[in-house]
């Protein structure tokens, strides 16, 4: 038995995640806090190197796993954000001296594990060639969200893992309720056989296809599946939050991606117009819901609906859809982490609500220009990856044949009224001064040397992937375009 | 005719196979009298449907019956007394004629997770047995040792953990 090269990075995840495990139940304490920790964020970025190093020229197949090249890019998103995750988890982990306002998380070493589990969970997603394997992924890259989010120990975060246990075991009750009936229209669970027979006229075939939009829906949060979101970011502990808010969505659109270009392939007008649906009011619910939040991880939620709104636009559009979402998607991560970053060092010491964070600018510049720099990647301002990001997608529903130019110019507007709401954290950071009772309230913010690090280098990269037009295009080549 | 059922079953564990049947909407489409043409589709499932409700009433009413000779002969010795005591596994009485939130040690459920995770590996390990003959080389082995240990990996960590220790505290 030869296995295919490309292979070897799921391997490399699967053995990782047993090795944590071993080493949280077998080592002593010492070697146990430096080899969870640092193995596994180590580990996952030389996972991401690998996916990048054994990039396939072309398909390549074992069973009915079939490992394409347009997916290294969102392999490569998922093994990123599974390390900075780790990182961003540092100072909840017990015994390492730290304090957090919401306390330590119970076992530090099982959510490193469920971390890795559910990234490998996404690479079997995007190497799924028929629908059971394709639902396999998707449990495994969300059963470990439901327990990490129950890893603190007060009532948020209870009320989140409940919540977000009932809506994900509703949405895979759609995906497995559509992907019946894709079986019955289409007679076979292969992605092959189903792209052949899953045709317009069939009508059984529509009612599997729209309960497994649906289902994926769930875990992009786009409208009108998104109720879960706010309360579920709120909630959960801050690197779950930022896992669920960057890893798990992209996991969803590269499925989403798989079976839009897979079995669903001759739907592909008509499903043009359920994504149009989708992605309007997506954008129009999800910056709606933004204007008038309060506290920090909510607005996040909710422009995370207003975002994904973006993605699902550009599936509307041809050849260009993948590595655009692709770059976008890895942007999106890279901002959604520098601003989970910069709230995880406020929230040691005070609730995420933006008014404490006025007077931001004052207390740590740092963190104030690096949220400010999130801030303006995440509303598609100029020199950072966001605007390209978001240039790419408006391209690619532009493209011939595909031309959707009210569709973008809707886009237009609702990115205007999204500037809105990032402007206003801005101004809370440097420009609307504390009032006296905030002031009172706000203790020194603490941010530890490695968390320091992975601020600026992950702003550095957003600089880079925003200026550096090499960086864009080893992106585009890696997407296969 | 309950054989019926193993084509079905065949055909969904067996993806390649699937494409020789009629598909769901063709059979929809058909125009014609569908229902009575494929009658013998439904009987199976109208016998086990028959057989579903059989089994619960004639349950019921035998224990009614039977009862009532009990209960003719209530006060006849202090040890039939026991037998017309509801019985559930084991569980004191309390939990099936009083109050049905009475509290059991986590360690119940932990167990019988755990004991549902193994049962089901269990399984998984049958589709080996089944691809036993058309192995090649060691390509079975190298398959079933890597899903072996997964599990075994799974198992030391709630070794260590005392999960299967009984007299740990919770």
């Amino acid at each position: 038995m030869t296995l295919p090269t490309a292979l070897w990075t799921d391997i490399a995840l699967g053995s990782l995640a047993c090795i944590i495990l071993l080493s949280e139940s077998l080592l002593g304490p010492r070697l146990r806090k430096a080899i969870v920790f640092h193995g596994a964020w180590i580990g996952l970025v030389l996972i991401g190197i690998l996916t990048v190093c054994t990039a396939p020229e072309s398909e390549q197949a074992i069973g009915n796993y079939l490992i394409r090249p347009w997916t290294i890019p969102f392999r490569l998103c998922f093994c990123i954000a599974g390390a900075l995750s780790v990182l961003l988890s540092r100072n909840l982990l017990s015994g390492t001296g730290h304090t957090h306002r919401r306390g330590l998380l119970v076992s530090g070493g099982v959510h490193i594990f469920l971390i890795i589990c559910s990234t490998l969970g996404m690479f079997v997603v995007t190497g799924a060639q028929d629908l059971i394997t394709f639902l396999v992924g998707i449990e495994l890259a969300t059963i470990p969200l439901y327990v990490q989010a129950a890893m603190l120990r007060d009532d948020f975060s209870s009320e989140a893992s409940a919540k977000y246990l009932i809506i994900g075991s509703l949405s895979t009750a759609f995906t497995v309720f559509g992907i019946s009936y894709l079986y019955g229209a289409g007679n076979s669970v292969h992605f092959d056989t189903l792209a052949q027979t899953l045709t317009a006229d069939k009508h059984f075939a529509w009612v599997g296809v729209i309960f497994v939009l649906a289902g994926i829906g769930f875990k992009l949060s786009a409208a009108p599946f998104h109720m879960w979101a706010p309360d579920i970011y709120d909630g959960a502990p801050p690197p779950v939050t930022a896992y669920i808010a960057s890893s798990s969505k992209a996991a969803g659109l590269a499925g989403l991606i798989l079976l839009v270009y897979g079995p669903f392939q001759q739907l592909g007008a008509d499903l043009e117009n359920i994504f149009m649906f989708l992605a309007i009011i997506s954008m129009t619910i999800g910056n709606l819901g933004a204007l008038r939040q309060k506290r920090f991880n909510r607005f996040m939620a909710w422009s995370s609906v207003a975002q994904i709104g973006f993605v699902l636009m550009a599936l509307t559009g041809g050849d260009l859809a993948i590595p655009s979402i692709a770059f976008y998607l890895l942007v999106y991560i890279i901002g959604n982490f520098i601003a989970f970053f910069v709230v995880n060092c406020l929230a040691s010491n005070r609730p995420e609500t933006f008014s404490n964070m006025r007077g931001l600018s004052k207390q740590s510049p740092l963190l104030a220009l690096c949220l400010l720099i999130s801030m303006f990647s995440l509303a598609g301002i100029p020199p950072l990856g966001g605007f390209f990001g978001k240039f790419e997608l408006f391209l690619a529903a532009a493209q011939p044949g595909h031309e959707h130019f009210y569709l973008i110019l809707f886009a237009a507007i609702n990115a205007v009224v999204s500037l809105y709401y990032y402007m206003i954290v801005v101004k809370d950071i440097y420009i609307t001064e504390p009032t006296h009772a905030d002031n009172s309230t706000c203790p020194a913010i603490a941010i530890l040397p490695s968390q320091r690090l992975t601020l600026v280098v992950l702003v550095i990269a957003i600089i880079v992937l925003g200026v550096w037009p090499a960086a864009h295009s080893w992106i585009f080549t890696l997407a296969g375009s | 005719m309950f054989f019926d059922f193993v084509p079905l079953i065949a055909a969904v564990s067996d993806v390649t196979s699937a494409t020789q049947n009629k598909t769901l909407e063709t059979a929809m489409d058909t125009t014609g009298p569908i229902i009575s043409e494929n009658v013998h589709h439904f009987l199976p499932l109208t016998i086990l449907v028959c057989l579903a409700l059989l089994v619960p009433v004639s349950m019921l009413l035998i224990s009614w019956f039977a009862g009532k000779y009990a209960r003719v002969n209530r006060d006849l010795s202090d040890q039939s007394k026991e037998k017309h005591e509801p019985f559930e596994c084991g569980i004191q009485t309390a939990a099936t004629v009083g109050q049905a939130d009475e509290r059991f040690s986590v360690k119940f459920y932990i167990i019988g997770m755990l004991f549902l995770v193994f049962d089901l590996e269990v399984a998984f390990l049958y589709p080996f047995v089944i691809r036993f003959k058309y192995a090649e080389g060691w390509d079975l082995l190298w398959v079933l040792l890597a899903f072996l240990v997964l599990l075994e990996a799974g198992y030391l960590y709630l070794f260590r953990k005392g999960a299967l220790d009984w007299e740990k505290e919770v």
